[in-house]
């Protein structure tokens, strides 16, 4: 590989990425706008939510019962229903998102210590029906105590560590790097090397003295620089914008990051080059990189939870190993030499990749 | 009638060329047909914020025969396989590593101090959230019993619509819409534009078929195939994932054509701003990202910000998720979601409308 050829590779992608600035402006913009809008938008955490009550008989127990649910964080008291008719269809259309009924003789069943409630949950949204439980669960428990029950001959008491509040955006914001990271490296790359091939120009670059090795890694190195201004722009927003902790020390974020980098970007390479015409690769990307990122990554569906076809699949899939560094990175504070397994995983792809691009690279008829 | 039927002769040539286009290279047939099916039968599988499993660390300090059985009662849940730690700083590291997801921990003077800890990994704060809730359920259950000591307020719950809170009802038609977002807007995105790199989109200027017959040539391809991607996909979500159907069909068929109304005027309207194949791509995705994330697919919007809340108004998938949800899980008719079906035409139409500006 010459030094000198690889440039001249480099600085012509240069020049094509300048020409057309739309496109230079759309990958070092979108990363930090879709950051930006994810952070706000992604909250699993429920505030407020919008409780109806069916008070079967308005007494003083009933009431006080009421206003504790609604004076907590979790639920709002919106409506205030006649009958059970009225719950079902508030409830079917989805205006309250749970239902507290207090039977007519809640009161008497208190006071001799037996009292029962039933809490109606809109199942649809399974995560927020058991989050909603478990925060009335808890609340009635509370309730319970507070009304002079003994307290319990144990207590539990629960912590939450790395994230004391159980602020979800803590942990969805370094997977959400992750996840766009991992769809920008593949699709800028994915496109560049089908459109010389589709246009025909690599007939030009076969007369030449260019290598296979050295057109590659002149092609990538713009995109690399681009990812990693990226990924740089998206730290520093996570951090200073939405304060999410930054751990360990930056060193290691920054390597396992180019490592990642690296890896998506020779995908996107792989299958631009196995594509050969730029339809193709674009949906070859597409559906190679966001919903395995997403979906199958750990990022926000744990992934002990899939069945072992699926946990075995997931091994595959580069976000993976990246959504556990970096959120063990900026949470954890640990770096990336305790989790060298993962770190491993990502070399062990990068160098089956490459070989792959490699191989897949004799179709483009540069020299070997 | 002349003029119609010289319409529709030249539409179906445009059809005919379209179909070969996007059929011709078996592997984009593979592409455009395979992988929403893979990805459905894939992510309808990997698509639960339930916790069902999960390694946890166990720190018995006091190694009573109460808290040998507390932990025995925990694991016989059968949702945790439970890991037990010396003490504290190895649990604390194995957390670190990522092997356990919580610990449950006695520390040495438990007799007397009565106090178990829970500690969660909030790193995945979801997660830790059901997993802290689920354990203290299940140890309070067991105190209970062994107290033999009823609660003085008991909380009885029940989830409509869906009794065993199954994620996976509620996933399935959710990733319907977005697998069908993602094959059909990427095709659309690049029809014109590929047109305009390759030079024939002149070549097309100077027949004689009009602009909206071009535009109506390029949607509807792309439109039977996302139906396609629709109809199989509603078959593996019910007959592979036992997710019920209880609407109507033909409300599945209207909704999913308004929807494909809206993506694809998104997608054509991409086209008719990019002046390269890969400035579309770029900006496909940098909306379908967002479309997907603010739908509501797995983020409830009701969560969001207002300000974010208001940007959610001009997604169409968020609407078409409220229609396949309520069809699927509810049994919404034809003349349910009147709205809904009002704000898709709307953006399909708008879309389409500004590209057909946009394309002369």
């Amino acid at each position: 590989m010459k030094l000198q050829r690889v440039r001249a590779m480099a600085r012509k992608e240069w020049w094509h990425l300048l020409r057309d600035p739309r496109s230079l402006a759309l990958m070092l913009l979108m990363p930090t706008m879709l950051l930006f809008l994810f952070g706000y938008a992604i909250r699993l955490d429920i505030h407020e939510a919008p409780l109806g009550v069916l008070q079967e008989s308005r007494d003083a127990e009933s009431n006080a019962l009421t206003a504790a649910f609604d004076a907590s964080r979790a639920f709002h008291v919106v409506r205030y229903f006649e009958n059970r008719r009225q719950l079902q269809e508030t409830l079917t259309r989805g205006e309250v998102w749970a239902a507290l009924v207090v039977p007519a003789d809640y009161a008497r069943d208190l006071e001799q210590g037996m009292a029962r409630v039933q809490l109606l949950v809109d199942g649809v949204d399974a995560n927020t029906a058991r989050l909603l439980r478990n925060y009335a669960l808890a609340l009635a428990n509370d309730y319970a105590l507070s009304l002079g029950q003994e307290s319990p001959p144990v207590r539990i008491e629960d912590r939450t560590w790395y994230n004391e509040a159980k602020e979800s955006r803590l942990a969805i914001i370094p997977g959400v790097i992750a996840i766009v990271m991992a769809v920008i490296g593949a699709l800028m790359t994915s496109l560049t090397i089908a459109r010389e091939m589709e246009l025909g120009n690599l007939v030009m670059l076969r007369t030449t003295p260019l290598t296979r090795s050295e057109f590659l890694v002149g092609k990538l190195t713009p995109y690399f620089v681009i990812g990693m201004t990226d990924l740089l722009v998206a730290v520093l927003a996570a951090v200073f914008v939405f304060d999410v902790p930054l751990r360990a020390p930056v060193g290691g974020l920054v390597l396992v990051s180019a490592l990642f980098l690296l890896v998506v970007m020779l995908q996107g390479a792989f299958l631009s080059i196995a594509a050969g015409n730029q339809l193709l690769a674009s949906q070859m990307s597409l559906v190679s990189t966001f919903l395995p990122a997403f979906l199958l990554s750990g990022f926000i569906f744990a992934i002990e939870n899939m069945p072992l076809v699926l946990r075995v699949l997931t091994h595959v899939v580069p976000a993976r190993y990246y959504v556990k560094l970096s959120k063990a990175i900026f949470l954890k504070g640990v770096t990336p030499l305790l989790l060298w397994e993962q770190v491993a995983a990502l070399l062990v792809i990068l160098v089956v990749l490459t070989g792959m691009t490699l191989r897949r690279g004799r179709r483009l008829g540069l020299l070997p | 009638m002349g003029r119609i039927l010289h319409s529709l002769v030249r539409l179906r040539a445009l059809f005919a060329k379209e179909f070969l286009l996007l059929l011709r290279d078996p592997r984009m047939r593979f592409f455009v047909i395979v992988p929403p099916l893979i990805q459905l039968v894939v992510f309808g599988y990997a698509a639960t914020f339930d916790v069902r499993y999960a390694e946890i660390g166990a720190v018995d300090q006091a190694m009573t025969a109460e808290t040998r059985a507390l932990l025995s009662a925990v694991a016989a849940g059968g949702h945790y396989r439970i890991q037990y730690f010396a003490d504290m700083a190895q649990a604390g590291a194995a957390v670190d590593h990522g092997d356990i997801r919580a610990v449950v921990r006695f520390a040495p003077d438990f007799e007397r101090d009565r106090t178990i800890q829970l500690i969660g990994d909030g790193s995945d704060s979801n997660s830790a959230q059901m997993i802290l809730g689920q354990l203290k359920q299940s140890l309070r259950d067991s105190l209970d019993q062994g107290n033999g000591a009823a609660s003085l307020l008991e909380l009885e719950d029940r989830a409509w619509f869906n009794p065993n809170l199954d994620d996976r009802d509620y996933f399935v038609p959710g990733i319907m819409a977005n697998v069908v977002l993602i094959a059909t807007m990427i095709l659309m995105a690049m029809s014109v534009v590929r047109e305009r790199e390759h030079g024939t989109l002149e070549q097309l200027l100077v027949t004689p078929l009009a602009r909206v017959e071009f535009l109506l040539g390029k949607i509807i391809p792309v439109a039977c195939i996302g139906l396609f991607d629709v109809l199989v996909i509603s078959l593996i979500a019910v007959l592979w994932f036992d997710v019920p159907f209880r609407g109507e069909a033909l409300a599945l068929l209207v909704g999913s054509g308004l929807y494909l109304m809206s993506a694809l005027g998104l997608g054509l309207l991409i086209s008719s701003y990019a002046s390269t194949q890969q400035q579309a791509v770029l900006l496909a995705f940098f909306l379908i990202m967002p479309l997907v994330i603010l739908s509501g697919f797995a983020f409830p919007i009701r969560n969001m910000p207002e300000g974010v809340q208001v940007l959610t108004w001009v997604d169409p998938l968020r609407y078409y998720l409220v229609v396949v949800r309520d069809i699927f899980l509810k049994g919404a008719g034809l003349g349910d979601h009147g709205f809904e079906y009002a704000m898709m035409a709307l953006l399909g139409v708008s879309a389409m409308g500004l590209s057909l500006l946009r394309i002369r």
